[in-house]
């Protein structure tokens, strides 16, 4: 071989070329074609186009640039790589962008696109860089599109639909569900008309769904059965959404994130999935004083459950112990993940009016402590608290485990504080950059770490990050 | 001849490998030679093209990925990755052209996309020049061409 001075690397296929250049993001891959007469036009055969523009969403988010000038500019953006694009086929396309009714048009001939190259992962993700308001100006999903006759091309490939901001019908739905025969991911947001989400059908490849923000949806029945996992983010499950689960024999990971989801588990119509979860990850949102009165006592029981995960916001110096009527109803749990921020700011208000808070709470709190005592925790190997503080929540239920968890081999206390960002439907942990970089009180969180390792059982491993 | 559940695989210099056929179908032109022609089964495979380096390295991949498909808790997300960036790492440019070149023959999606990413993690962020020297590029261009791609290319937002 020896060809280490020889230009290698343009003598290699088309279509490894595409697939290097679908790594960088557009405006890199279409700043190869100055490199040289090879590379002139190869960046129009990449089959993946991310038209990610999150920067400057991020901008427009805090006001520092514009929607009305930036919008357009998107859209000749996407307009001018599309004309461009010479592939015959396309493993991926996303847009994400601000962008609503009135760019009608044009998103209508992305998608137009999308269905002639065949693609196989669609986005669109029209989110607006600000809070969303439900309104009408919401992109209406182009269902003329979808009609289209057995000898053309269609969405036949799609494995992955993705759609924010995207006013999508029920029928519309039905039709990815039931012509779409290789599709495994379903994920919808803000959707803000649709009222009912049928999965089901017979030859269902589905393994991934998702819902998000829909906040007009009342009716979610699933039937697939080879769906794996399932998410739901949304207004306050208590609202009236009826989720049912009929013939889901391989689901094993779900994922619920409203105030309140835990009265959902325990009221749902349908829970005898909920036995062969293996894993399940709740974000309570924000506790007040009200969780520790209301909080269920009893849970069906999770017989399969091996990781847990409970994302929250608590107050200063109240009792998380509550939590213990989940993990006590998860025999064969292996893996606890606590990930949480703290509300300082409680104590002071109710300092300021006057009132005595702990009084009432004290008797709750006893409470708890006599239930939690009931559960033993046999299989626990590991607990991480991601967030961890030293004060009351976190201190009180550490010790609890310690004591609880026979088994335990790990503990995992993260001093970092669980980075936030504000969204479109508030404040939200940040998927992107875990930790905050403003540290707050690290050595207390860091002395507190210690002094619990003094209690650590003699298998059992502290590490403090 | 490769005892049952392996295959024999043979490289175009002549160097045979004898794997493990849940290996060897990672490569999905292997599993579809074995799917049709079950003497492939029994007898060695030709893999046309491929030295016996390369598929040496080819199959080092494909037998930590295919062990890891199998039993998630043996081998950690982690590992893999952890394996995946020392593999990468330790290629010279050559090697990475030839595996390249296998990886997409014998429709080894995974391992094509890792080393797509690779060298696209070698142009990133870098001007024209830098690549051209990374990579050996003739720049072909006359100047007068040179500047009108420039002048046409406002293509990004």
């Amino acid at each position: 071989m020896g060809h280490s001075l020889q230009d290698c690397i343009s003598q290699l296929p088309d279509e490894i070329l595409g697939i290097v250049l679908s790594g960088l993001d557009i405006k890199e891959a279409v700043s190869t074609c100055i490199l040289s007469r090879r590379w002139r036009n190869l960046w129009k055969l990449s089959p993946r186009f991310n038209f990610d523009a999150s920067n400057t969403m991020r901008l427009m988010f805090c006001g520092h640039k514009n929607r009305e000038t930036e919008a357009p500019k998107y859209r000749d953006w996407v307009n001018q790589v599309l004309n461009s694009h010479e592939g015959s086929s396309l493993e991926q396309l996303r847009i994400a962008f601000d962008l609503g009714k009135f760019y009608t048009n044009s998103i209508d001939k992305w998608v137009d696109f999308a269905i002639v190259k065949r693609v196989q992962k669609l986005e669109l993700d029209l989110t607006p860089a600000g809070y969303c308001k439900w309104n009408n100006s919401v992109y209406i999903f182009p269902s003329w599109l979808l009609d289209i006759p057995l000898d053309l091309p269609s969405f036949d490939r799609l494995t992955s639909v993705c759609l924010k901001s995207v006013s999508i019908t029920e029928e519309d739905l039905a039709y990815f569900l039931s012509t779409c025969l290789l599709l495994e991911r379903l994920s919808i947001e803000n959707a803000p008309f649709l009222q009912n989400l049928r999965v089901s059908g017979q030859s269902l490849k589905l393994k991934h769904l998702e819902i998000r923000y829909c906040e007009k949806c009342k009716n979610v029945e699933v039937s697939a059965a080879n769906l794996l996992s399932f998410k739901y983010t949304g207004p306050r499950m208590k609202m009236g959404i009826n989720m049912c689960f009929v013939d889901v024999p391989k689901l094993s990971s779900v994922s619920l994130e409203s105030e309140n989801c835990e009265e959902y588990i325990v009221n749902s119509p349908s829970t005898s999935y909920l036995s062969r979860l293996e894993k399940l990850e709740l974000n309570l949102k924000y506790m007040n004083s009200g969780r520790h009165t209301d909080f269920p006592r009893i849970f069906p029981e999770f017989s399969n459950l091996k990781h847990l995960e409970f994302k929250f916001v608590v107050v200063d110096d109240e009792t998380i112990l509550f939590l213990t009527s989940i993990t006590g109803a998860s025999p064969r749990l292996q893996k606890l993940k606590l990930k949480y921020r703290i509300n300082w700011a409680q104590n002071q208000i109710f300092a300021w009016a006057g009132v005595e808070k702990n009084k009432l709470l004290e008797v709750f709190e006893k409470e708890w402590e006599v239930e939690a005592g009931k559960y033993s925790h046999k299989c626990l190997k590991v607990i991480e608290f991601v967030g961890w503080v030293g004060i009351k929540p976190d201190v009180q239920l550490a010790n609890y485990f310690l004591d609880s968890a026979i088994s335990l081999e790990k503990i995992i206390l993260d001093c970092r504080i669980p980075h936030c960002i504000q969204t479109s439907w508030g404040e939200e942990f940040d998927p992107n950059e875990e930790f905050d970089p403003n540290e707050g009180d690290r050595e207390a969180a860091l002395l507190s770490a210690v002094q619990l390792g003094g209690k650590l059982p003699p298998k059992a491993k502290l590490i403090i990050l | 001849m490769a005892s049952k559940g392996n295959l024999t695989l043979k490289s175009c210099n002549g160097k045979e490998f004898i794997v493990e056929e849940k290996v060897a179908v990672m490569s999905t032109t292997i599993k579809n030679m074995v799917d049709v022609d079950d003497s492939f089964a029994q007898g060695v495979i030709p893999i046309i093209g491929v030295d016996g380096k390369i598929l040496a390295k080819l199959i080092e991949y494909c037998k930590e990925h295919a062990e890891a498909d199998e039993d998630e808790e043996v081998k950690s997300e982690e590992y893999l990755k952890k394996f995946d960036e020392k593999f990468v790492d330790e290629l010279n440019l050559n090697d990475l052209y030839d595996l390249l070149k296998a990886s997409n023959y014998l429709e080894i999606t995974k391992l094509l996309n890792l080393l797509c990413q690779k060298v696209a993690s070698m142009i990133k962020g870098k001007k024209p020049e830098e690549i051209r020297r990374i990579f050996n590029i003739k720049n072909d261009f006359t100047p007068e061409e040179e500047e009108e791609i420039n002048r046409q290319n406002p293509w990004a937002f």
